[in-house]
């Protein structure tokens, strides 16, 4: 870690910022959905560690996030603890399922990887569905408290939650341990040839990755004050890939910014027609063809040619 | 529970293990010979689904005639699908870092999904009868419709087989599977094998659907199921490997169908749970090979 | 060479890869401060040896011992990671470095593994402050000093492969097994990497086995001299005796020997 004031750290703070005023010119409906945008784009970032950061695709993301709805809801309303049990529990929760599917699926080659955790997020899924009586099945768990007063002082929670975890994001890749990621992304052979154990940096990205997300969906909760199977469904890890890469992996801020803006990209696609699926994947090819270092990445593209 | 019973959830067993068997073999196929995984092979299976269901039961009516050239239909029209993507869409990304190829094949599963519902309309399409007569087993009916799949699933694996061993094309696909540049050096013309090697993997999902769709009804997001299971199966069997995929297939097939008569919870989870023991115990699948992949 | 201390052997190697024997019945002795070349034509198991060597491959038989302060300690089938935190470092033929990262993070990383996983947290080997200056003058000895904020996949290929032998010298190994060091260099590049070596094992007493084509090279540099052929130790000398050995010059057949 240099002492260079880092530009990336300086729009970091400057969005946080922003996001900090912005609220007093939206509606409480415009606060909510910020909120979800926050956390949105807390998720991204968390994913963007594992992919941006150390390279490894995760089709299976949702099971995170859906480890920590789930755990804070059935803790808060089906079995009566308070939120500080509940949160103990999500994030135990969390744990099981990040330690288990990670060990599994970590130890193959990379599309193997993408399969499995496609494949573990799935029977995540069934099993919601399946435990009607734990889960509430396809019908979920409805009547979450809402932790705080308002809606808007539950924004400068989250807002507050999220910012430390976004610039604990920036620190981290900055690191011993986020440079040891890096090199696992771009050549494991020379990192193994170097003394770094690949496996378990890959483990250990993979964990801090699913605490971000698993977070996210914790803080999703009560927000949303109901939660449905759909958050453990594949698409929803496909969206988690999709803003991240929208806003450009190579950067925290990137995924974050990707994460914030997805979700005005995501209501106005299903609001202005029925096939925003289509939609959401012409836009995902066009990036693939035309920015694969999202928006941030282009930007930056720009900047350098024009410097 | 009654001989009868057994034997006709049998048949459904072997059905299912089929049509899992085909979209997987594509699958495989397409891995194999292209290192691509074609997260949108579900997308696939489901095209197929509908092209024959438009084909029989909207235009020509259920006869054996109509399905026969319905399952033609499904082949043609996804294996073109599938070479069309291949030389439009994913050829370009050859040279960039294969994870781009891995997000268009996602992308494409949400592009396939909206289309089917554009063309077809987002309501399930179901047959009004299963094609075909039944025999009585032990005072049950199975229909000899799921006997045929079965069978068709069987004859399309020797195929197979005997094309990627047996056969000149197939060795040299091989060739080129295992080594393009060296395969190129050859005269062996790389690019087209792998636009035909992707039809051929699509056409074998299209197939699946067509297969299907007389029993399990036609719905966008049909093709998340398949996928999943198709996932597990080359888990299990072993990627690259066709007989893995059969013998993959048999194993889910059995697992889910049985299952779901005696313990319909822990049907799910026995299935991952032995793809879990597979991936201790034998990580690189029953039958699977050295695969040829990075780290 | 008789004399110094022993720092790796090598006994009995053998390594086959379905038919092809890669490996058979390789010996060797390497000793503090010597510079070790190996020499052969393509297919002659060199590679092979040296990812025995370097743990990347397990043996089929064999042994592989490495000599310390400590002792002896049987590291064959040890993995690549395990083997590079006992002091043996490895470059390789076509360059591997982190094109993702900048050359002063490339170095930044390789030094900093040395942290462990935590080392964000304890910094137990050097301050960053130390860091630094080892990664400023470990880039300088290979004239890439001005080029540390250089994204490494921008880099010429003498760069990247001066970036790559970098990345394991900076970690001061006691042994650095190099795999063709000179592959793709011009004439006067190739003339600094030799000298660059010889200057490492000056400085510093590293240890070297050096895999090569460039007999020039070769013979400015190597204390010893191992011919391989068909996966076999053809001759096993100091240069001057081995180049002389009829056998040596068949299996050169075209090759250039003075």
């Amino acid at each position: 870690m240099r002492n260079i004031i880092d530009s990336e750290l300086a729009s970091i703070v400057t969005l946080l910022i922003f996001l900090a005023i912005l609220p007093t010119s939206l509606s409480t409906y415009g606060v909510r959905t910020l909120s979800v945008g926050l956390l949105y784009g807390l998720a991204a970032v968390g994913f963007n560690i594992l992919y941006g950061y150390t390279g490894l695709i995760s089709f299976g993301h949702a099971m995170f996030f859906s480890a920590g709805a789930y755990g804070l809801a059935i803790g808060l309303v089906k079995m009566g603890l308070d939120p500080v049990q509940s949160l103990l529990m999500a994030l135990g929760l969390t744990f099981i399922v990040a330690i288990i599917t990670g060990y599994l699926s970590l130890r193959h080659t990379e599309i193997y990887f993408a399969m499995l955790t496609l494949a573990f997020a799935q029977l995540m899924y069934s099993l919601i569905l399946k435990l009607r009586d734990v889960t509430g099945g396809d019908e979920g768990i409805y009547n979450i408290p809402r932790l705080l007063g308002s809606v808007e002082s539950y924004y400068y929670l989250i807002l507050s939650i999220v910012s430390i975890m976004v610039i604990l994001a920036w620190w981290l890749v900055r690191t011993p341990m986020g440079l040891s990621f890096q090199t696992v992304r771009d050549n494991p052979d020379r990192a193994r040839a170097l003394g770094i154990n690949v496996s378990r940096v890959r483990l250990l990205s993979y964990v801090i990755s699913a605490y971000y997300v698993s977070l996210s969906g914790i803080l999703y909760a009560p927000l949303h004050r109901a939660i449905t199977p759909e958050i453990a469904y594949w698409t929803f890890s496909a969206l988690i890939v999709m803003m991240t890469i929208l806003g450009g992996s190579r950067r925290v801020i990137g995924a974050f910014i990707g994460g914030l803006i997805f979700i005005y990209i995501n209501t106005f696609a299903t609001g202005f027609t029925e096939f925003w699926q289509l939609i959401m994947g012409v836009l995902l090819a066009a990036i693939v063809y035309l920015a694969p270092n999202g928006l941030v990445g282009f930007i930056e593209g720009v900047v350098r040619r024009v410097r | 529970m009654e001989h009868g019973y057994f034997i006709a959830q049998l048949f459904n067993a072997l059905y299912y293990a089929s049509i899992l068997f085909l979209i997987s073999s594509g699958l495989s196929l397409i891995y194999g010979i292209m290192r691509i995984l074609n997260l949108a092979h579900g997308a696939l299976y489901m095209l197929g689904a509908y092209v024959t269901y438009t084909v029989v039961v909207e235009w020509l009516g259920i006869n054996p005639f109509s399905m026969v050239l319905a399952f033609i239909s499904s082949i043609l029209v996804v294996g073109g699908v599938g070479m069309f993507i291949e030389r439009v869409l994913l050829k370009k990304l050859y040279n960039k870092p294969e994870d781009l190829q891995l997000l268009l094949t996602f992308a494409l599963i949400f592009i396939l999904d909206d289309i089917v519902k554009m063309i077809w309309g987002a309501q399930y399409k179901a047959f009004p009868v299963i094609p075909g007569f039944s025999i009585d087993v032990m005072g049950f009916k199975i229909p000899v419709y799921l006997i045929s799949a079965t069978a068709l699933g069987l004859l399309v694996g020797f195929v197979l087989h005997w094309f990627f061993t047996g056969t000149t094309y197939g060795r040299m696909i091989r060739a080129a599977a295992y080594n393009p540049e060296v395969a190129s050096t050859l005269g062996i013309n790389v690019d087209r094998i792998f636009t035909i090697s992707f039809g051929l993997g699509a056409a074998l999902a299209g197939l699946a659907g067509g297969v299907a769709v007389p029993l399990y009804t036609a719905s966008p997001g049909m093709g998340g199921d398949a996928i999943v299971y198709s996932f597990a199966v080359i888990v299990i069997g072993g990627m690259g490997s066709i007989l893995g995929a059969f013998v993959g297939s048999l194993i889910i097939g059995l697992i889910r169908v049985l299952m779901a008569l005696v313990f319909p919870v822990f049907e799910i989870a026995l299935v991952y749970m032995v793809m879990a023991a597979v991936l201790l115990f034998r990580p690189r699948g029953l039958f699977g090979r050295e695969v040829r992949g990075r780290k | 060479m008789s004399g110094k201390e022993l720092v790796l052997e090598a006994r009995n190697l053998f390594k086959s890869f379905g038919n092809v024997r890669a490996v058979q019945d390789v010996s060797l002795k390497l000793y503090s401060g010597e510079i070790l070349s190996i020499v052969g034509p393509n297919g002659a198991g060199k590679t092979t040896l040296l990812n025995l060597l370097s743990g990347v491959l397990p043996p089929d038989s064999g042994e592989i011992i490495l000599y310390s302060g400590e002792g002896r300690m049987e590291i064959t089938g040890k993995p690549s990671h395990e083997i590079s935190r006992l002091g043996i470092g490895r470059s390789f033929q076509i360059p591997n470095i982190f094109e993702g990262l900048t050359v002063g993070d490339n170095l930044r990383a390789s030094l900093m593994t040395r942290e462990g996983m935590l080392g964000v947290f304890t910094r137990r080997y050097t301050s960053y402050g130390d860091v630094e200056k080892t990664v400023i003058e470990v880039s300088e000895i290979f004239g890439l000093g001005d080029r540390l904020e250089v994204r490494a996949s921008e880099l010429s290929h003498g760069e990247r492969k001066k970036l790559d032998i970098a990345l394991s010298i900076i970690q001061n190994p006691r042994i650095l097994l190099m795999d063709e060091p000179t592959s793709g260099l011009t004439h006067g590049e190739k003339r600094d990497m030799a000298r660059l070596i010889t200057r490492l094992r000056d400085e510093f007493h590293t240890s070297f086995i050096v895999v090569e084509h460039d007999l020039d090279v070769v013979h400015e540099i190597s204390d010893s001299l191992i011919v391989m052929h068909e996966g076999r130790v053809l001759a096993y000398d100091v240069p001057k005796k081995v180049m002389r050995m009829s056998e040596v010059i068949q299996a050169y057949l075209g090759g250039e020997v003075k």
